[in-house]
């Protein structure tokens, strides 16, 4: 986990991988299928204050007035004249950029004015403790307003409702963001999941725990001991396997908890958005970002590229607006001069594959050598990681010098890592031709059952319980 | 419903694979031998295929003391003067809790031995700052002996509720034990067969040849009065700084707790053998190299004693290896050295031939 200087983080309790979660998760199926219709709401709402206070009790009041700031501006929106509209917008997103800003940024900011003065990195430090999911709760409600503001939405009338889907616990510490047309579409037409919803449901929790445990886990061992201290491994073979070691963790981290969010949703009558579609199988770029943490993208596209002209403006401005909205999605993640370069890489990725294919267009150039394009795009987002993972940039610089030009090193992976990558690189592909996980919960009883039986096996063997890994995108 | 059932017969499926591949034995054949439950296993099945040297044996268990201590083959060398044979089956680090449930499966008809001997500190119960009642490395060296019908009964014998439940997760789901095991068995797979077999072949004797480490810490001078100890040269800083500890470290606050324990676990050993002919000894270890004048220590119980009044069990006396308490027969600040082996079964085996009397045949 990334610690330092820059922000505290309060302590985590509740994961999604422990018995306390498992048991806080039965008690709420428990409570709102055995109360009233007209219970439900509540019932979902004190839940899921519950488990944010789990984290750290006095942020509620940051969640609460945060929604009751967003749920007054969407009313004001909907009921203002035209031109006051614009006024509530601009209010409610200064108060969601001012939070997010003041939580996440302020020590960033403070530590590079410092440093530009020639101070001490710490001489406007304030010791501030991060609100876990902060950075998506508050993308998730300025949409709303956006929304509303473009008559996408019509304004919620109901606190309750408006606090619900801001606090809804599945989605509420990591996402995936969700829209609020899909939440409110799932909350006020609420229907009991079909038998099939609830197999899959199930079965995603269960897949997203085994992506979390038996593979993130396993791989963060590997990742987290190399890089708290890179300078002490020197070697190119080193510093790769760490890096493809933290490509794993981060894939199988973050879509497991999206697996474990969408199945415990599904399971209570909702659906999340697919976040995830095997981004490592994609041959560009452009591809990637379809398919890496699909809700972010989407609501960096929607939101963000297009508002700033997306490519209408020709190709120079398109480019620009590209960049702009890679580097504001990198500093999204968190807030170090190492994320913005890590958007600003991607965001030049992106830049060149928009020049390249418009090239390749123009001679009909076609290719038909997809491993080799999945294998470079691969190796381009690894790079990438480097940057995402590093303590701070001299690391990062210091990892991908010992990865083209250091000694040869020793691998840190060990010969079942490989079998773990090989099985799911298998699975991956079996998914993306034939849908093979989604279509399980249709597929003959027996071959359901051997998989589950398959993936609870794997999670005995191979699920990391002796250490408490939070998951990666809690922090941000 | 139909989502029930699947789950339903998911986890039977699920439960019965598990069971078959780490409740059968089945895993066990291809454990580390070096591992603490491999070392457990493999010595748990030396002595179940042991041919039987005699009529009379005489099982000696305990940890590392007993292990580096206790030569059978030396002690069975001095048989031309009593009945008896030895076999020993200690453990290093093994504590009773262990000895329990290798007890139970090596002799489940109760009347292999003559008698079994167990080997402990003394006969006061002195607390030691580690509580052998939570201590989770148990759990490894029983994994494979431990029933579905344990579980509960080996869980609520640890102390803290996070040891409790993590021995409940481990002795149900043993796989969540052998996990370590496991993935170093993928990594060098050819290695780990070879290591298994050759253990199998020569693991036995190489545990009746060994004779013992030769060092000693002959020429080590304790100063009780003022804490102090002169080493000679040759002793390097790591032995130093154990024996230091040994002599002078802190004192455990003295809560009862060895006590308890052992009159669990004593007491689990001498309910199996209540009904048989085996006579369950009691052995006090030579207390080490260096013996305080005074102990600093006064332990209000004294289990052991207690057990020696009220169960059908011999107490061999508590000073009876007191000659060996010198420097002289010690590698460390805790292990006999291959001379005092020597003694030590030497004393023993006599020891025995009159607490126990002349043979059952």
């Amino acid at each position: 986990m990334r610690s330092g200087p820059l922000w505290v983080r309060a302590e985590i309790d509740m994961l999604f991988n422990t018995v306390e979660f498992f048991g806080f998760f039965v008690v709420v199926l428990t409570a709102f299928y055995s109360a009233p219709k007209s219970w439900r709401k509540p019932i979902l709402l004190v839940s899921s204050y519950y488990f944010y206070m789990s984290w750290n009790p006095v942020f509620i009041l940051l969640l609460i007035t945060l929604s009751i700031i967003d749920f007054v501006a969407a009313l004001l929106i909907e009921a203002a004249h035209p031109q006051r509209k614009k006024l509530a917008l601009l209010m409610s997103l200064a108060a969601n950029l001012s939070f997010l800003g003041f939580f996440k940024y302020y020590n960033f900011l403070a530590s590079t004015i410092a440093a530009l003065m020639g101070k001490p990195q710490n001489s406007f430090f304030l010791a501030i403790v991060l609100p876990v999911g902060i950075s998506f709760h508050t993308f998730q409600s300025m949409s709303y307003v956006v929304d509303v503001y473009h008559g996408r939405q019509k304004a919620i009338r109901h606190p309750l409702d408006y606090a619900l889907f801001i606090a809804f616990w599945p989605q509420l510490v990591a996402g995936p963001i969700v829209r609020a047309r899909d939440f409110f579409r799932d909350l006020f037409n609420w229907k009991a999941p079909t038998a099939d919803e609830i197999q899959s449901g199930a079965f995603l929790v269960l897949l997203g725990l085994t992506k979390k445990m038996a593979f993130a886990d396993q791989f963060a061992k590997v990742a987290d001991s190399y890089f708290k201290n890179v300078t002490a491994n020197p070697g190119a073979l080193t510093a790769w396997s760490a890096t493809i070691a933290f490509a794993m963790q981060i894939y199988f981290d973050f879509s497991g908890y999206t697996d474990i969010a969408i199945g415990c949703a599904r399971l209570l009558g909702f659906h999340f958005p697919v976040n995830f579609a095997r981004p490592y199988l994609a041959s560009s770029i452009q591809e990637f970002w379809h398919r890496w943490h699909i809700s972010l993208s989407l609501w960096l596209r929607d939101y963000l590229y297009i508002p700033l002209g997306g490519n209408r403006g020709g190709e120079l401005k398109t480019y620009r607006n590209l960049m702009l909205t890679m580097l504001l999605g990198g500093l999204w993640h968190g807030a170090s001069w190492n994320f913005v370069i890590w958007g600003g890489y991607h965001g030049l990725l992106l830049a060149i594959g928009k020049l390249f294919d418009k090239f390749r267009g123009k001679i009909h150039w076609k290719l038909r050598l997809d491993p080799l394009t999945v294998a470079v795009t691969f190796v381009l987002v690894c790079l990438g990681w480097v940057f995402f993972r590093a303590a701070n940039l001299h690391d990062s610089l210091f990892v991908l010098g010992q990865m083209f030009a250091g000694s040869k090193g020793v691998l840190l992976l060990k010969r079942w890592h490989f079998w773990l990558m090989a099985a799911s690189l298998i699975l991956a592909t079996l998914e993306e031709r034939w849908e093979v996980l989604e279509r399980l919960p249709k597929a003959p009883r027996w071959v359901f059952v051997c998989t589950i039986v398959a993936f609870l096996f794997c999670l005995e063997i191979f699920a990391v319980i002796d250490e408490k890994i939070p998951f990666i995108y809690f922090q941000f | 419903m139909a989502f029930l059932k699947i789950f339903l017969i998911s986890t039977v499926s699920f439960v019965i694979l598990e069971g078959l591949v780490f409740h059968t034995g089945f895993y066990a054949g291809f454990l580390e031998p070096n591992s603490s439950t491999g070392i457990f296993e493999n010595t748990l099945r030396d002595e179940q295929i042991r041919h039987p040297l005699g009529p009379d044996e005489i099982l000696v268990t305990g940890d590392s003391r007993i292990a580096e201590g206790f030569s059978a083959k030396v002690a069975n060398a001095v048989r031309i003067d009593h009945p008896y044979y030895f076999a020993n089956v200690a453990i290093p680090a093994a504590t009773p809790r262990c000895q329990y449930y290798l007890l139970r499966d090596l002799d489940p008809s109760r009347k292999r031995y003559r008698a079994i001997i167990l080997s402990v500190d003394g006969y006061e119960d002195i607390d030691e700052a580690e509580d052998l009642a939570d201590r989770l490395l148990d759990l490894h060296y029983c994994a494979v002996r431990l029933r579905y019908s344990d579980t509960i009964e080996f869980a609520s014998s640890f102390t803290t509720p996070h040891r409790r439940m993590e021995a409940f997760r481990g002795s149900l789901f043993k796989g969540l034990v052998f996990q370590t095991d496991m993935l170093a068995l993928f990594e060098h797979r050819r290695k780990r067969l070879s290591d298994v077999a050759i253990r199998r072949e020569q693991g036995w004797n190489w545990g009746n040849d060994y004779t013992g480490h030769e060092e000693d810490l002959a020429g080590i001078q304790v100063n009780w009065d003022e804490k102090t100890i002169r080493f000679p040269d040759a002793i390097p800083a790591s032995k130093r700084d154990s024996i230091r500890d040994r002599l002078f470290g802190p004192i455990a606050p003295q809560s009862g707790r060895l006590g308890q324990y052992r009159r669990l676990w004593f007491g689990r050993i001498l309910d199996l053998y209540s009904n048989s002919g085996t006579q369950i000894v009691f052995l006090a270890l030579p207390r080490g190299p260096f013996v305080p004048p005074v102990s600093r220590i006064q332990s209000p119980s004294h289990t052991i004693r207690d057990l020696g009044q009220t169960r059908r069990v011999i107490l061999l006396p508590e000073n009876l290896f007191a000659s060996l308490e010198d420097g002289g027969f010690y590698f460390d600040s805790l292990h006999l050295n291959a001379r005092g082996r020597v003694e030590f079964s030497t004393m023993l085996a006599h020891a025995l031939r009159s607490a126990l009397g002349p043979s059952r045949n």
